[in-house]
């Protein structure tokens, strides 16, 4: 007996030699609500396209994965990055002039032009890098805004949806709704290290802090007219100042009553206060002037896939990447999950995108409005010195709001580091 | 004492061994922070760059900021670390019937972690936080002096018991008639604090000065935790622009050179307050 | 005067203990609570009812029993390895190698004042060039060397009477039995106050773990609180609580060897 369990474990490991049942373990790294969406899908993968594949979802705040990506680029050395990797638009993009290298280029896995055309332009040019596709859209940020509509008058509300409304109306709205609770701001941030909304204000006219041939846009005309607005809505108490930087609190307690934001705080919402369901609205961005476009995608993460990893892994991170980021119902269920909206067209003609009411959002047709809201967008450039530029930027704006530093100082001094800092590492 | 072959052999291997592991996790690092202080990355290659990084560590207005802001928090902190010890060490000398409990409750902060301090001040000193109700300022918040002192503060109270024990240690071993006898000549309370006490618990000053000042330089998990180095850049020390520079802008290069340049920085620092130390010596 | 002096003690000591022990009550009440008490304006200093959910919720999300094992682990590994190392490693400079223990001991006091931030970029090299990323060792061997235990321990052996060598010598006791005497005999409380701060600052180990360990399963406590305390994050509560889950067996670890720790203070 025991001559025959020997000879049927022997034919058996034959056997299976030929066949491909090797599990491959992959390292994913991800944060906050992308944590679940992820393995949702790993676990979808492996029962609808691959058996064998097998993935371990780590949490890590975005700080750290581009802290860990840091290290690996400026050690050379890509066995310290995790095998498929959810990285933001902003950051990553600093590291393609650095190691473009370290970040499989999709064009050479077979991804075709017409795979490619699935996607928002704006969100793929991001993420294009010398003729190079180095990631693969997995959600993109629309900026919109959020509504407490126990503050609101209705009909003001749908006013806005209906025709639009400027930055200076955002500001009026503001104020009437200070007078009857005055501990109520219309958006807050941690304005000492956020720069959401000056991001949002001039991305609708197409800038940031460099454009595409790295010429420095802080300090120009519409950076100056962004920081004017900032400095009166701040002045005037309708911006308000979140030392921790947790708004979503002060929004589920009903203290911030149209906060500026990417949508994806909508699944983040839902989250934090459940029991707020029912009491938020999403409204188009303000603009300068009105009927001008008020669009803004100012961000959106991308899965980027280790260019350094052995071949096994990587067809199989490959295969798996594509599969989740071509595929429109991956991209539901990511905003089901985790309020991701999706990159791809085909999502926006699906019946969740075109009908589905959000009872969360006062059964409003959020996605279909969101893609209205967006649909002008202008591409913005963030480039290899983005955090630093970010950094002086926030200076700059911390001086103006809590200094009382003129606006042009700031912003001109803020422009002279980001130029001499430009200099020092070209 | 005289040791056998065997034991000699094996104590020789700990001693190789101890040493290695030193040269590997001290030297070497410091070795490769002096060899990446001339390179740069560029498209997946190190390029030389020369003394680019140093010039640029050495024209840019955020490092000799960072070292200001360095210096003026840990003139804040040292001033009130020795002005605590010396009157609460006196005080505890005075009645030690409390003074085995007084260290003990003033040493749990020393062993807790220097972030878990940072975040949880973080939340207690948000605007809409615990603080901000009781103290109803919100002009404060934006206050570099509030900051500054704030951060001074905060290490004191975590490093204060180690500093009380080190003190107590040596002031206890002062002997009483020393006291007995300055009171008999007739000294007041600064008399007898500065011609008997103080050259007797100088050397333990001098070493808490050092060690506090070093300790201020290199902090890096106060800024990173609870003011991310604001307002306006106020409390950012080098430890953390080292950090933020390397790991955050992403540019080991820069975080190298100013890794060396302060390192030059601290030498000269180190004999300063050595210079300074025996020249008060020498004029006694 | 007497009894006013008392008073003025007792409310002295008092004001002193509420000020050093206050963060630690906020951490427990916090703990207890959701994000929204944390950032209400009013003051409340009452215990919640969310300690379960915000327990339920983080070790959902995270393996805590298995990072705080990780942390116990590392924090006493390095313990027992580091004092032991450093005890032989004082026996060897001092009987066998003498003359050169002068020269390493000005180059350990130079080294010891060099901050972390002076070779935390290259620690970080150092440990990748040895592929110890995402490994348990990374948490341990690169913190065997501690100097500042070496040098406390080496001075207390140097005051040590030359006639208590002799009489282990004369006794006929063998290297091994020497050390065990010395250190676990006559310095026993002066050695178990050193464990006390190796165990401590491992097991405060933040800034190089958060740039070495990659996978949760690997992760320690301060790597998962660093995780947590997100700018972005949302989940305050929880944050609370595994700062409580780190402070806690530190307190009481103190509490416990509190004895041992000051009977070298109080001499």
């Amino acid at each position: 007996m025991k001559k025959g369990l020997f000879i049927s474990l022997v034919v058996a490991s034959l056997v299976s030699c030929g066949q491909d049942t090797e599990v491959v373990d992959l390292t994913v790294w991800a944060w906050n609500r992308n944590v679940d969406i992820l393995t949702d899908a790993i676990s979808r993968y492996q029962s609808e396209v691959d058996a064998t594949f097998s993935a371990n979802v780590t949490s890590f705040s975005s700080n750290d994965v581009n802290t860990k990506v840091n290290s690996a680029i400026e050690q050379l050395d890509g066995t310290q990055i995790a095998d498929i990797l959810l990285g933001d638009s902003i950051y990553m993009r600093s590291y393609f002039a650095k190691w473009s290298d370290l970040f499989v280029n999709f064009y050479d896995y077979g991804l075709t032009e017409t795979e490619v055309n699935q996607f928002l332009n704006s969100a793929v040019e991001l993420v294009t890098y010398q003729e190079e596709l180095l990631a693969l859209p997995y959600g993109i940020g629309p900026t919109v805004v959020f509504a407490y509509r126990p503050l609101w008058n209705p009909t003001v509300l749908e006013d806005i949806l209906t025709n639009g409304w400027t930055w200076d109306d955002y500001i009026e709205y503001g104020l009437e709704i200070k007078e009857n609770h005055p501990n109520v701001y219309m958006s807050a941030y941690n304005l000492k290290t956020d720069d959401r909304l000056y991001r949002t204000m001039v991305s609708q006219y197409g800038e940031m802090f460099l454009d595409q041939h790295l010429s420095v846009q802080v300090g120009n005309a519409t950076s100056i007219l962004a920081m004017n607005k900032i400095n009166e809505m701040f002045n005037k108490g309708v911006l308000g100042q979140i030392n921790s930087g947790d708004f979503r609190t002060q929004m589920v307690e009903g203290n911030i009553a149209a906060q500026v934001h990417g949508f994806f705080v909508g699944g983040q919402l839902k989250t934090a206060g459940p029991n707020t369901s029912g009491d938020w609205a999403i409204l188009p961005l303000p603009s300068w002037l009105p009927g001008e476009n008020a669009a803004s995608i100012t961000g959106g993460s991308y899965l980027y896939v280790n260019n350094t990893i052995a071949n096994a892994k990587k067809s199989k991170a490959i295969e798996f990447v594509k599969w989740y980021t071509l595929n429109v119902e991956n991209s539901l269920k990511g905003l089901e999950i985790g309020g991701i909206y999706s990159p791809l067209l085909a999502a926006y003609d699906s019946d969740v995108y075109l009908n589905g009411e959000d009872a969360f959002f006062g059964n409003q047709k959020t996605l279909a409005d969101t893609a209205r809201f967006s649909k002008d967008a202008l591409p913005i450039y963030p480039s290899q010195f983005f955090a630093y530029n970010l950094n002086q930027f926030v200076l700059a704006q911390e001086a103006i709001l809590f200094n009382g530093t003129a606006i042009g100082t700031a912003l001109l001094a803020a422009r002279r580091n980001i130029i001499n800092n430009i200099e020092a590492n070209s | 004492m005289k040791l056998t072959h065997k034991e000699r052999a094996f104590f020789s291997f700990i001693l190789v061994g101890f040493l290695s592991l030193f040269v590997t996790f001290r030297i070497v690092p410091i070795g490769y922070t002096l060899w990446r202080s001339f390179f740069t990355v560029y498209q997946g290659e190190y390029i030389f760059a020369g003394f680019k990084a140093y010039y640029h560590v050495l024209s840019e207005p955020i490092f000799w900021q960072s070292i200001v802001n360095s210096f003026i928090i840990s003139i804040m902190y040292v001033v009130l670390k020795i002005g605590a010890l010396i009157v609460v060490g006196e005080w505890l000398i005075r009645h030690p019937n409390l003074q085995l409990w007084f260290v003990k409750i003033a040493y749990i902060p020393t062993i807790i972690g220097g972030f878990v301090y940072a975040i949880l001040f973080r939340y207690i000193l948000d605007s809409n936080g615990l603080f901000a109700s009781l103290v109803q300022n919100p002009q404060l918040f934006n206050s570099i002096l509030f900051h500054q002192l704030l951060f001074a503060m905060i290490l004191l109270w975590m490093s204060f018991g180690i500093s009380l024990l080190m003190y107590l240690n040596r002031r206890k071993h002062l002997e009483k008639s020393l006291i007995e006898l300055s009171l008999v000549e007739g000294a007041n309370a600064f008399q007898r604090f500065r011609y008997v006490i103080f050259p007797h618990i100088k050397s333990v000053i001098y070493f808490i000065v050092l060690l506090s000042t070093i300790e201020v330089f290199t902090e890096i998990e106060l800024p990173m935790n609870l003011t991310f180095g604001g307002p306006r850049q106020s409390t950012i020390t080098f430890g953390y622009l080292n950090y933020l520079s390397g790991l955050i802008f992403g540019n080991f290069g820069y975080a190298s050179a100013s890794t060396v340049v302060f390192l030059l920085i601290l030498f000269f620092l180190g004999f300063l307050i050595k210079g300074i130390y025996e020249t008060i010596q020498k004029t006694r | 005067m007497k009894p006013f002096k008392k008073l003025v003690n007792f409310y002295v000591f008092f004001i002193f203990s509420v000020m050093s022990l206050f963060p630690f009550f906020y951490l427990w009440l916090g703990s207890t609570h959701n994000n929204s008490w944390i950032f209400s304006s009013a003051i409340n200093l009452q215990f919640g009812s969310s300690f379960l959910d915000n327990f339920v919720s983080l070790s959902t999300r995270y393996p805590i029993v298995q990072i705080f094992f990780n942390s116990v682990l590392s924090a006493s590994l390095v313990t027992l390895s580091s004092i032991l190392l450093i005890i032989m490693f004082i026996f060897a400079t001092i009987f066998i190698h003498r003359s050169i223990s002068r020269w390493l001991d000005a180059i350990f006091i130079l080294f010891m004042f060099l901050p972390t931030t002076s070779h935390f970029i290259g620690s970080i090299y150092t440990i990748s060039i040895l592929q110890l990323r995402d490994q348990f060792l990374a948490m341990v061997i690169p913190f065997l060397i501690n100097l500042r235990i070496y040098f406390y321990l080496k001075q207390e052996f140097n005051v040590l009477p030359s006639e208590i060598l002799e009489a282990l010598a004369m006794d006929g006791a063998s290297a091994g039995q020497v050390v065990y005497q010395v250190f676990f005999g006559i310095y026993k409380e002066k050695l178990i106050f050193s464990m006390f701060l190796l165990f401590v600052s491992s097991w405060n180990n933040f800034i190089i773990p958060l740039n070495l360990i990659s996978q949760t399963s690997q992760f320690t406590f301060p790597i998962l609180i660093a995780s947590l305390a997100d700018p972005l994050n949302y989940f305050i509560g929880e944050t609370f609580l595994a700062l409580l889950i780190q402070t806690t067996p530190l307190i009481l670890g103190y509490v416990y060897f509190s004895k041992n720790i000051q009977i070298h203070g109080s001499e």
